[in-house]
């Protein structure tokens, strides 16, 4: 029903970004099951020293690692030893290994071809200024929103514009809305999200439709997720920067090749998800109605004119 | 001529004060939304999105009083429509683009069986029960737009909300021009009568 309607209308969705029709799935990997039996449950059975006392126990919910959704992140085909210490495959872990160093995305992906579209360099540059990176240089890293264990990209796994964007903000929100992840980062208080955008008019309503980055990082070339995110009170809040007709969400989130499609709908790739006022405006209802009224004050006028001159005629006459 | 307060009576004048008022304000502040612009100076955009807010209910309640006192009061008799006013509606149109020049008389006397010239008829009745209801619910739509966008469908429900709301808007604007200059033809004391 809504798709006939909206070919009904015309809408034409320049899509740029490349949505992929199926979200991964990856095999469980062999080797990982071994980890995955005890972390991959709520409940553990752990074992005495000797090994012939065995007991259950429940696995802290920070270790615990959702199967279907290891299987659907990007790096669900990795081994867990891939980037976790050998070390691991005794249990109980030594307690050293809480030290480990872990690798970075650039120790995998720096230089390799098929990571050149995503511009490593300029997204690395931007974090490394960002608000997070200079206020916790040792304990942030690109990790900290990149879950190592459910990471999918907003842009190539999703499948329309809304979830990508709800993915890209899940990655702010699965912190900033979690009182332990914040704690351990910071002694500061958690700030109420919604308390701190109330005067957006409709708070939860933005939060949930526009990127937090879109709003908190600064634009940056080549990729359409700005890393560099800047101190609050930099953030944008001016209405009309998103609510007009060059929104600056044409050029992030919005971004298409045209500046309007067919019917005239400036910003129209947004229309599949929301109607953003000012910003979507329909250029031919706004020179039709402009042209009509026009004709009609120049009718009035004409007839004003015609009017007064009887009016005259008739005095004098 | 037939008495004006009884054609006229006192919640009549108060209702169309009521609604030039707030319509006026809907325009402006419509407008500043619609062409918002980090330029526009008039109303600030969320300026203007509060006003038109505010404004809206109070004009749909407006409404409403409308709707009932009409349905209760003499004053209904005046919107019954058929198909015989659109050829009178002609005959009126003919009468204000050429007649009113060569002093021919008004081509239907207004009294109190008829209030209302055939346009005037017309149109009010069409501004009354077509387009200022479609403006009005399409708005009520838009302005609860937080419980709409919860279902899969809603923002499509919005976005056509959304056109129709302009599209009405932008007839009950000409609406307004052409009643006010046609209203004006008459002199000062067709004014009185209705404030
Ligand atoms: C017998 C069950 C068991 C097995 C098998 C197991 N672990 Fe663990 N693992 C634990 C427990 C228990 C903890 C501690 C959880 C806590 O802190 O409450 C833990 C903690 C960890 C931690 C977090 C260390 C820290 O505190 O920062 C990592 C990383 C880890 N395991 C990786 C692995 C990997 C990789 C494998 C497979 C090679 C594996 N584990 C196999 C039980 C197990
Ligand atoms: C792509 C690399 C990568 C893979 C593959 C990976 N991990 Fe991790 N894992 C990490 C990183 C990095 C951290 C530290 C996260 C942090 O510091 O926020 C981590 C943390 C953990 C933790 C501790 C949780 C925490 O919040 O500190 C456990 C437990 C864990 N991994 C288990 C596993 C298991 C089991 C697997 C295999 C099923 C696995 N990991 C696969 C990179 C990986
Ligand atoms: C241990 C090495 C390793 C680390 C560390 C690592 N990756 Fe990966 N990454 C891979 C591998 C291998 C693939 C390919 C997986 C596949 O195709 O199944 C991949 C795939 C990806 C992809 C998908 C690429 C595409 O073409 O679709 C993205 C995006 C990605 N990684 C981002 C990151 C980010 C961001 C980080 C840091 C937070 C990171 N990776 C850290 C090994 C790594
Ligand atoms: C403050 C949170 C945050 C940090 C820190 C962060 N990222 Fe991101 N990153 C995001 C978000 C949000 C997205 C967009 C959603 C997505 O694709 O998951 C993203 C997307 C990406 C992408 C995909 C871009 C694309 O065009 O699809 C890459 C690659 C990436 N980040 C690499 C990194 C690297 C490398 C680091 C560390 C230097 C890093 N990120 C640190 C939040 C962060
Ligand atoms: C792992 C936790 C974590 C994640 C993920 C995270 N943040 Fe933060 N963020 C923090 C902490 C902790 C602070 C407070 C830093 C300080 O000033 O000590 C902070 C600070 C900020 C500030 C600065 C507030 C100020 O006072 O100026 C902004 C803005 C912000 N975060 C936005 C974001 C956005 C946007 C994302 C997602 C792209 C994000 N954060 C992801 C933990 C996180
Ligand atoms: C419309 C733009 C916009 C969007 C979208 C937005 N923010 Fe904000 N945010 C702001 C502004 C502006 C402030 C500063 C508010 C103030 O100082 O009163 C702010 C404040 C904050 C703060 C509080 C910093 C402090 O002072 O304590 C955090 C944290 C934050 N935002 C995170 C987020 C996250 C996470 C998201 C996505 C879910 C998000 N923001 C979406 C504009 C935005
Ligand atoms: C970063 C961009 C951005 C900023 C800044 C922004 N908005 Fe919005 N706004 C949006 C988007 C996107 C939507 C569409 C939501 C939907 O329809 O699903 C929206 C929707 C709205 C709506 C609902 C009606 C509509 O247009 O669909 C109102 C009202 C609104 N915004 C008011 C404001 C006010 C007031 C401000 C300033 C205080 C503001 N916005 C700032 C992006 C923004
Ligand atoms: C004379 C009456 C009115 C006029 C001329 C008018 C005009 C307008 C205009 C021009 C817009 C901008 C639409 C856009 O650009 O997207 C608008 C939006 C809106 N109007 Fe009205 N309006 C009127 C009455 C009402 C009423 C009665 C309500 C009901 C409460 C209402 C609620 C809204 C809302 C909620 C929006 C926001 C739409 C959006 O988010 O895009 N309006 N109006
Ligand atoms: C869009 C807003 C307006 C609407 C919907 C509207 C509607 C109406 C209606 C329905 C009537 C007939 C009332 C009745 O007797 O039942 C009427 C009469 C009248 N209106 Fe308005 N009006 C609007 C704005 C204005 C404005 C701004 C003025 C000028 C100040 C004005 C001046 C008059 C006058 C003088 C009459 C009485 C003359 C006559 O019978 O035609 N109106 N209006």
């Amino acid at each position: 029903m809504k798709r006939n309607l909206l070919f009904l209308l015309g809408i034409v969705f320049l899509t740029q970004f490349s949505f992929s029709q199926k979200p991964r799935n990856h095999p469980l990997v062999a080797e990982n099951g071994e980890c995955l039996r005890c972390h991959g449950q709520t409940v553990y059975t752990a074992h005495s020293t000797d090994g012939r006392k065995q007991t259950k126990r429940p696995m802290s919910q920070a270790c615990i690692i959702a199967i279907p959704g290891y299987q659907k992140a990007i790096h669900g085909s990795l081994k867990c030893i891939d980037c976790h210490a050998e070390g691991y495959k005794n249990t109980p872990h030594s307690p050293d290994l809480q030290f480990e160093s872990v690798y970075t995305c650039t120790d995998c992906h720096e230089g390799t071809k098929k990571f050149k579209r995503f511009h490593l360099d300029s997204i690395v540059a931007g974090y490394d200024k960002s608000v997070h990176a200079k206020a916790m240089a040792k304990t942030f890293s690109c990790w900290k929103c990149h879950n190592p264990h459910t990471y999918v990209n907003a842009f190539s796994d999703q499948t329309d514009l809304k979830s990508a964007i709800t993915v890209s903000n899940a990655a702010c929100l699965d912190c900033h809305n979690n009182a332990v992840k914040y704690k351990l980062l910071t002694n500061k208080p958690a700030d109420n999200l919604i308390k701190e955008h109330v005067w957006l008019k409709h708070p939860e309503l933005h939060l949930k439709n526009i990127r937090c980055v879109d709003c908190h990082a600064k634009l940056a070339s080549g990729t359409f997720t700005p890393h560099e995110i800047l101190p609050a009170q930099d953030a944008i809040r001016k209405c009309t920067a998103c609510h007009s007709q060059n929104s600056i969400l044409a050029n992030s989130l919005l971004k298409s090749d045209k500046k309007s499609d067919l019917l005239g709908f400036s910003n129209s790739k947004s229309l599949e998800y929301a109607f953003i006022m000012g910003a979507n405006r329909n250029i031919w209802l706004n020179i039709i109605s402009g042209s009509l009224f026009a004709l009609l004050l120049v009718g009035l006028f004409i007839h004003l004119i015609f009017t007064l001159r009887y009016r005259k005629l008739h005095k004098n006459g | 001529m037939a008495d004006q307060t009884l054609l006229y009576p006192r919640w009549l004048r108060l209702w169309h004060s009521v609604n030039g008022i707030l319509c006026l304000f809907l325009m402006v502040t419509g407008l500043v939304m619609q062409y918002a612009s980090p330029s526009t100076i008039v109303f600030s955009f969320p300026t203007a999105i509060t006003v038109h807010n505010i404004c809206g209910i109070l004009l749909i309640l407006n409404w409403i009083i409308f709707i009932i006192a009409n349905a209760l009061s003499r004053n209904g008799s005046y919107y019954k429509i058929s198909l015989k006013l659109i050829r009178e509606s002609t005959v009126q149109f003919r009468y204000y683009i050429s007649g009113m020049f060569k002093g021919e008389p008004k081509p239907f006397k207004e009294d109190s069986d008829r209030k209302f010239n055939p346009l005037q008829q017309l149109t009010y009745w069409l501004a009354m029960y077509v387009i200022l209801p479609l403006i009005v619910i399409t708005g009520f739509i838009m302005i609860n737009i937080e419980q709409l966008l919860s279902d899969e469908h809603g923002i499509f429900i919005y976005q056509i909300a959304d056109l129709l709301h302009i599209c009405a808007a932008f007839f009950i604007s000409a609406f307004m021009f052409i009643h006010f200059y046609l209203a004006a033809l008459d002199g000062k004391t067709n004014f009185k009568k209705i404030i």
